[in-house]
Order: C-alpha cells, then structure tokens, then sequence
C-alpha cells in the first residue's frame, strides 16, 4: 500500500489532554496530524479549575506523545457551541488555514452520553475505529474502491429515512429539510454514522468545506447542552448532513 | 501591575520577548491589508508562550470575510482573553468607523459562542511611544483614579523613530519602578489600591467558576430528566421486570446452575457474594 497521510480531528469536552494524546500516539500506527479541540468553558477544562495555561499547552501534548506517528498537534480552544460537531467545525477550519492537507480523515469526540443506559458500549463501538486492525480495514477499502468516501463501524450506521412513512425518522426533520436546500447536499442515500465518528476520503469533503466555510455552518449551531430527545435541532441536523454532503458528491458509505 | 497596560507590537524578533506581568498585555499590531497580514500574524501566535490579543489597525470597514479571519483567531489557545472574554485592539484616526467595526466584530464573534468582547478603541494620539511619558501617565492614572477602568497603550515606534525600540521588558520594569515609588511614598494608598485589586480579580474567578458549575448542573439536571422520562432506561427496567422478574425463584436458580455448567459463571458465586460471579 502507498504511503498515506492522514489527519485526526478530536473534539474535546471532559478534559484528559495528555491521556487522550497517549492513546491516539500509542494506537495509530500511521503517520498522522491530530487535531486537538478544548471546550474551554466546560467544567473540566476552564483554566479556573484545572489550572492550565493555554499557550503552552501545545507543546506539554506533543512531549506526552509516544512512538513516532504523532507528526504535529493543532491545538485549538472554543466555546461550547454544536456539540462535537461545532468542535469538529473549528478544527477543519483549522486545517483549512493552516494549509494541512491528508488523504484521509478521521472525526472523533470523547463521547460520553450521560443521558443514554448503554453510554460506555456505544463509546467503545466508535472508537475501535482506529483500532490497527480497523484501520487497515479502512485503507484497504479506499484504496480498493476510489468511490468509498466513509468507512465506519458497522453497528453504528443508522439510517433517517423510513420508506414506509416516506419521510425522516428524527425530530430534526424540519432542520434536515432547510439545510439541504441551502447547501444543495442531494443524495438519495440517508444513511448516517450516528455519534458522529468515522474515517472519510478528505477529497469528499474538503471541496464543499472551500465552498461552504465551517466557521459560517458553526455560527448556525445551538449553544450549551443540545439535546434531540424532544426536538430537533441544528447540530444533531448537522450530524446527518456531515455524511450526507459527502454522499452528494458521489461517493458511498462502507461499514465493518 | 495594578492598572492595564496593552504593548503594543507589529513583531516580535522572538516569543522570548513577551514580558509577564499582572494586567500587563501583548496585542499584535496588524495593518492594512488585514487580510495578508492576518496570515503572518497566526504564525506568531502558534508560537506564542504568553496569552496575546489582536490589535488592527483600520482605515476602512472590514469585508465579512475579513470579520471571519479575524475571528478565527479568538480559536487559537494563545488568544488573550480576560475575564473568559475575548479582546481586542481597535486602532485609527476615525472614531466612529472604529466604533462600527467594533459592533461587527462584536456580533460575529457572539455568533461564534464568545461572550461579549471587550473591544478598546484606541485613536492613535492616545498611544504612548516613549516610555518617560507612559510612565508619567501611569502614575498621575494610579494616584488620581487608583484602580482605572482605561487601559493604557504603548506602541514602541510611536512618535519614536526605529533606533530608539523599547522592550516589553524595559517597559514593564520602569511601569514596576512607578508602582514601587508610589509604595515608598504613599505606602497604605498603595497597599489598598493592591489589595483591592486582588480581590476584584479573586471574585472575578469565583464568580467564573460559579457560572461554569451552574452550567454543569444544568446539563447533569437534564440528563437525569432524561434518563427517569420514558425512555430506554424505563424501558430496560420494564422488560427485566416482565421477562426476569416475575419468573419463580426455582427457575431463576435452575438459570444459574445452567450458568455455571455453560463455562458463564463461577461454581462457588452460586454459595457465596463474595466471589468473582461472572467469567470474563
């Protein structure tokens, strides 16, 4: 296989820098440029609390760092605003300015779900994502189909369209609706990665990001704790539409 | 120091440079064209060990993209932010398009899930470039207003040429040297003027941590709400009560020997709590 560059994109929320660091450097065994997003306004990294100093943080990550992977961190700091995927806006964003370019991508957040019974195995299912024998998956599916834009685990691909009822599952039906017409993401194909964590072809995205500029979607994003038990909201929209604009420019979805 | 005090800088030969003090800031001077300088400016910051703010200089209102790049740089873990609030430097010769620009930036970084900036207007006349003048204004600010709501600036090429460069350093040291003359001749105005000043910022911090662990509160409140609402936990204890529960007890420990002879569970968590129940 050629060689191939890849970059991590990781929002996040409860803290754990130099841990997360450790286990991104000691799990992928790719080269590849981590993309670091704070929520700095969360309990558990506001400077108050955790005594922390922003600038030099950066450099604290990349010491924590093992093996030879890791080639540079891109640190960034936000408010809390669309979840992970706000972050995940700021730091493709970030890559975008900073003129970081990689054949494949990977989106992941600390995800916790306090509010779901089952919150511990979901994050589990997601993150084997970049487990080795994932990863090789992964490559050897791009490099097999030109047209695969999204490798994801299987058990998490879910669907928002019913085709009995002819319309989209959720409550963010209405959200779904508009930001498809603004952004023209036309696909047939509504299925999603729900919890928002899987491998894409950086070529699928990054011509619509150009077009699009993340920090513009990011400003449409709720504030604070969102949540879609009761109704539907942007970022959870937003959500679907991250696979859906990939979708759109021909490409497909593979699962393991 | 007990007042602000924003140094104000096109470069600096390196991040080495940065003096650290209370209240004493960076800003980096970027002027037209923003948007070209905007680009060497994110290089400084990158490397920046000390928090640094922006300070544009404008002579025209700034396109909606530029408000975008300007913006993105309140991401960047070096940004200055005081009181979990961003800043930024506004620097020209009209007032009132400084003022509009700062609404713009304003609302746009808002957008972006900021608290209100605090944007400082700062006309050029009202910059210090010699630092004997700086420090006079110090002093007549600390000893007729004590603790100032008005920062004061200082650019080190401003009414000075290019030979006569001041450092951050050289700067805060004779900013120092005023506080410490104050002290020596008015030493209980002094000693209260710092003692308030602490104490501000020490409320200032609880009430930060107060607003953030509200926050959390709320959010743990909802998940709770959610989790007690009907949902997947309600339906999880409903269909262990109606699959598991109402089974006899007979049955229920003919179950557990099935366990255990399935290689499931241990033999001896069948007579005692004490032991490891289920095999890995």
């Amino acid at each position: 296989m050629n060689p191939v560059s890849c970059s991590i994109f990781f929002h996040n929320y409860y803290g754990g820098h130099e841990e997360w660091v450790r286990h991104f450097s000691g799990t992928i065994r790719i080269p590849f440029t981590l993309f670091y997003n704070i929520v700095g306004d969360s309990v558990y990294n506001h400077p108050d609390f955790t005594g922390e100093s922003y600038p030099l943080l950066a450099d604290k990550l990349q010491k924590a760092a093992t093996g030879e992977s890791l080639q540079k961190i891109v640190l960034r700091r936000s408010p809390n605003q669309g979840k992970d995927i706000g972050g995940k806006l700021v730091l493709l964003d970030a890559a975008i300015r900073e003129e970081i370019h990689s054949d494949y991508s990977v989106f992941l957040h600390d995800k916790k779900s306090p509010y779901k019974v089952q919150s511990q195995e979901w994050k589990d299912k997601l993150f084997r994502i970049i487990k080795p024998d994932f990863v090789q998956k992964a490559l050897a599916a791009f490099e097999k189909n030109k047209e695969t834009g999204i490798v994801a685990a299987g058990d998490s691909i879910h669907n928002e369209y019913d085709p009995s009822t002819e319309s989209f599952i959720s409550n963010n039906r209405p959200q779904l609706l508009k930001f498809i017409e603004d952004f023209n993401i036309h696909t047939m194909d509504y299925r999603y990665v729900a919890g928002t964590m899987f491998w894409a072809r950086t070529a699928a995205f990054s011509g619509f990001f150009r077009q699009y500029p993340p920090l513009e979607i990011r400003k449409m994003l709720e504030k604070g704790n969102v949540m879609d038990e009761k109704e539907g909201t942007n970022s959870h929209a937003w959500e679907r539409l991250l696979c859906w604009l990939i979708f759109a420019q021909g490409y497909s979805l593979k699962g393991f | 120091m007990i007042n602000r005090i924003f140094f104000i800088a096109e470069n600096y030969s390196s991040p080495g440079d940065l003096a650290s003090g209370d209240n004493f800031y960076h800003s980096l001077l970027v002027s037209p064209p923003v948007q070209v300088a905007l680009k060497n400016a994110s290089i400084f910051f990158n490397r920046s060990p000390l928090p640094i703010a922006l300070a544009l200089k404008l002579s025209e209102p700034l396109s909606e993209e530029t408000v975008c790049d300007i913006s993105s740089f309140l991401f960047l873990p070096a940004y200055l932010f005081i009181d979990d609030r961003p800043v930024i430097n506004l620097v020209g010769e009209d007032a009132s398009l400084l003022q509009s620009q700062a609404i713009s930036l304003s609302s746009y970084m808002q957008s972006q899930g900021f608290r209100e900036p605090f944007i400082d207007i700062v006309l050029s006349r009202e910059i210090f470039g010699q630092t004997a003048a700086l420090v006079d204004s110090y002093e007549r600010q600390l000893r007729i207003e004590g603790i100032s709501g008005n920062s004061l600036y200082f650019h080190p090429y401003n009414e000075a040429g290019p030979n006569q460069y001041v450092s951050s350093r050289s700067l805060l040291a004779a900013l120092e040297e005023a506080e410490n003359g104050l002290a020596r001749e008015n030493p209980l105005l002094y000693s209260l003027l710092e003692r308030f000043g602490s104490v501000q910022e020490e409320l200032a911090k609880e009430r930060r941590k107060r607003i953030v662990t509200e926050r959390e509160l709320g959010n743990q409140k909802q998940y709770v709400e959610v989790l007690r609402s009907n949902h997947q936990a309600k339906e999880i204890q409903e269909f262990y009560a109606r699959e598991y529960d109402i089974l006899p007890l007979w049955y229920k420990r003919f179950g557990h020997v099935l366990k255990v002879l399935m290689g499931k569970r241990t033999f001896r968590s069948l007579f005692r709590d004490d032991v490891k129940k289920y095999k890995d």
